[in-house]
């Protein structure tokens, strides 16, 4: 990708620096949502309803931190990740994830498929705590083993889903004449909705929006707010990316049963699971194992298989037949597993050092 | 004061953001090249429409993929995966001449055939030809180096056809990696990545002909490179 620096910087700086409250004031997680790719306004349309779907699913965690979606307005310069990513880091937006995608016209009907992707931005923005990093220390005499994993995947192309010649007429006029009002009440109509809109606030069953000129309350169609795998998906990872572990749980549990899943997301809801439970203080092993047996050759689930290993060894008390078996477990996955990794992978290095402060 | 902190977090914001552009304009590795040619077949405006629909869709999996493997630093060359649509309205009548010509990764080519009367929806026959990178790689077991895959191009095939054509470029990066000598923590991301679109495709049914082959092909590999042989 090349960009021409000054261009790409200078005006978003001065942006950012007039409205810093912005961007800047708390710990958020900031998902982009920007229209799909299509035909008229269907593209527009679904992103826009994954977004509301998002927003149904933030939730007042104690945690100091905020999730923002971002209703983009433009569509991407090119269907391509690197195109979604740097519209994510553009700094009116400065976006931790991005939901982006394209609906392909058939025959028969349209074929929508959206991607998810975590921008760089994720693991540099200094003012979030990296609460989703899970990290081990084991003591070493007077200093300590660090042991980190971050998340499985950097990005995630969900299954397509499907809309038959009717259900695309129905979306792509799904906003179309909604009437707004002036109030949140619903009581004083001031216009009707047409083409693109921004959303700024969401209640469960109404929304304050833009369009046409004119901001105010719109009431949501019903079924709205029930919820799709890709904005349940990305919802179990706004809440990971706020540490609320609880959250996030439910929301998987509730997916991970869900036949439109594919391979890669379903051993992924396990790992997270799994990674919910250890943030809980329990052990995630039986989690990291089922997505294990999914795939041996992933190392990401490997990797959690043996930090799970280690965090198990860590909680059992000293001379327990728990601690002994754990250790024992472990030594085995580290042999077992051990031709996934190069014989200077720093993190396999730190894992070895660790399993041989834990013999029993 | 809080001003100046929040000024002091938006000027560390924009550093970081300024180190993620300079990451991503570092020099790149050789061009890992799928050349598209024609698919033939195509005379009437809803059959060029299918065929652009078909394209697109195999395109923008390429980009996906291109993506989503080259996020580590071993797998960063990976990056320069890309498709080439020069030839699209040609045809191509010496493979072996066109992959060597082209220093290409793979070519695909292939035939659209009308729908059956009732059915609705056209079928592709695409042809992924990868040279010799078989024979290279000194495949014990597979020596084909043109593989076939039917599909309808259908809103129900949407899936099937990205996985397929997945499966068929992960297969020719892995032979490619393993005859150029790449770290084999890139081969068994390759391998798990095949392994979990074979277990896709598995599921749907469609896990069938030179797709199953080769998902035996990259099992074979995986082994092989797992227990090598004394």
């Amino acid at each position: 990708m090349k960009l021409n620096p000054f261009i790409a910087f200078v005006m978003p700086v001065w942006a950012c620096l007039l409205h810093p409250a912005n961007v800047m004031a708390e710990e958020q997680v900031r998902v982009l949502v920007p229209p799909f790719e299509s035909q008229g306004y269907l593209g527009e349309n679904v992103a826009n309803v994954l977004g509301f779907q998002l927003l149904g699913t933030l939730s007042d965690v104690d945690k100091n931190t905020s999730g923002v979606i971002i209703f983009g307005t433009q569509p991407l310069k090119t269907f391509s990740e690197e195109s979604a990513i740097e519209r994510a880091l553009n700094l009116t937006n400065l976006a931790h994830l991005v939901i982006w995608g394209k609906a392909y016209s058939f025959s028969d009907g349209v074929g929508i498929q959206a991607n998810l992707s975590f921008t760089p931005f994720r693991l540099k923005d200094a003012n979030r705590k990296h609460r989703e990093i899970w990290t081990i220390h084991v003591p070493s005499g007077e200093s300590i083993v660090e042991l980190k994993v971050d998340l499985p995947r950097q990005s995630y192309s969900f299954p397509a889903i499907l809309l038959s010649p009717e259900a695309v007429s129905q979306f792509e006029k799904i906003f179309e004449k909604l009437v707004i009002f002036g109030d949140p009440a619903l009581t004083k109509q001031v216009g009707t909705m047409a083409g693109a809109f921004r959303a700024y606030q969401y209640l469960p069953d109404r929304a304050e929006i833009e369009s046409n000129g004119v901001r105010g309350w719109v009431r949501l169609p019903l079924g709205w707010a029930s919820q799709s795998v890709v904005s349940s998906f990305s919802a179990a990872y706004i809440r990971l990316l706020r540490g609320d572990w609880l959250g996030a749980e439910m929301l998987l549990e509730n997916i991970v049963q869900s036949e439109n899943l594919n391979a890669e997301i379903r051993i992924d809801i396990s790992l997270l699971l799994g990674l919910t439970r250890e943030m809980q203080g329990k052990s995630g092993v039986s989690q990291f194992l089922t997505a294990v047996n999914e795939n041996e050759f992933d190392v990401s689930a490997i990797k959690y298989l043996i930090m799970g290993r280690v965090a198990d060894i860590m909680r059992a008390s000293e001379k327990s037949d728990a601690r002994d078996e754990a250790y024992g477990q472990l030594v085995q996955d580290l042999g077992e597993y051990a031709f996934l990794f190069s014989g200077d992978d720093e993190w396999f290095r730190d894992v070895g050092t660790a399993a041989s402060l834990l013999k029993p | 004061m809080p001003g100046t902190v929040i000024k002091l977090r938006a000027l560390a914001a924009v550093f970081a953001v300024c180190q993620l552009f300079a990451e991503q304009t570092r020099a790149q590795e050789p061009v890992l090249k799928a050349s598209v040619w024609k698919y033939g077949g195509a005379i009437s405006a809803p059959s060029q429409d299918a065929i652009d629909s078909f394209r697109s869709i195999v395109a923008d999996k390429i980009l996906m993929l291109r993506s989503s493997l080259s996020d580590t630093t071993e797998a960063k060359y990976l990056a320069s995966l890309a498709i080439d649509l020069t030839h699209q309205n040609e045809n191509l009548s010496d493979p072996l001449a066109a992959w060597q010509t082209e220093q290409a990764l793979l070519l695909m080519s292939g035939i659209l055939v009308s729908p059956q009367a009732g059915s609705g929806a056209f079928t592709v026959a695409s042809t992924i030809y990868i040279g010799d990178l078989a024979q290279r790689y000194g495949s014990p077991t597979q020596s084909k180096n043109s593989f076939r895959v039917d599909l309808p191009i259908s809103s129900e095939e949407l899936g099937t056809i990205q996985d397929t054509h997945s499966l068929l470029i992960i297969y020719a990066l892995t032979l490619d990696a393993l005859s150029t000598n790449r770290d084999h923590q890139v081969v068994f991301r390759l391998i798990a990545m095949a392994h979990n679109i074979s277990q896709d495709l598995q599921l749907r049914g469609r896990l069938n002909g030179d797709a199953a082959l080769i998902s035996k092909e990259m099992a074979t590999i995986a082994q092989s490179l797992r227990y090598p042989a004394p």
